[in-house]
């Protein structure tokens, strides 16, 4: 996502399923971690990231304001780049933890779109008909990516 | 020759520093975001792959 600017590098796990990266702005350095789970469904992956608090926990519902958000999703897509390059035949799923962020997803791949669809067969789901190819201005539930 | 040095151009904008990092096991076989999967789930269910 070349609009945005990315952090520098990451930790991965040795299964390459965790993912970990530090934000770094005002509020100080914050830990974030990204996992891609499986689903009920086979071949697809979740994909999720949050915070990891000072006592361990983890946190996914939090706005840090530590004014990296653009900074923080390029990174993330560069997780999915990485884990879908290891695992080509996986497809990954990632929804907002709310609609104002599932939205902020839908205009992060608008904008960067023609550079991901160079890499990435993307579908957007939607209550009627399923996945569908993503298109520009609609709305979407969740978002689907698959490695070309 | 032009399209070669445009995908790498492409992969080198790609490319991020990795380190694996043994200490990030711990989190491997745990589900971190169970809402989140819980959610994946419930949308994934009777859709087809495209």
């Amino acid at each position: 996502m070349s609009h945005y600017n990315r952090y520098a590098s990451f930790d991965i796990s040795t299964n390459a399923t965790v993912f970990e990266f530090i934000s770094t702005g005002p509020k100080g350095d914050i830990k974030k971690i990204i996992q891609f789970t499986p689903t009920n469904v086979k071949a697809i992956f979740n994909l999720a990231f949050g915070n990891i608090n000072e006592d361990g926990s983890i946190d996914d519902t939090t706005a840090n304001d530590n004014k990296d958000r653009d900074k923080i999703l390029a990174t993330v897509a560069a997780a999915v780049y990485d884990f879908t390059e290891r695992f080509p035949g996986r497809y990954v799923f990632f929804i907002g933890s709310t609609k104002e962020r599932t939205r902020l997803y839908r205009m992060a791949l608008t904008l960067n779109y023609e550079e991901l669809a160079e890499s990435f067969d993307i579908w957007g789901l939607t209550e009627e008909n399923g996945f569908e190819l993503f298109e520009k201005r609609r709305s979407y539930t969740g978002f689907l990516v698959k490695r070309k | 020759m032009k399209q070669v040095k445009k995908n790498n151009t492409v992969k080198q904008k790609k490319a991020i520093q990795t380190r694996v990092k043994k200490s990030l096991d711990k989190y491997a076989d745990k589900i971190l975001f169970p809402e989140k999967l819980s959610k994946a789930n419930k949308l994934l269910k009777g859709v087809k792959l495209p």
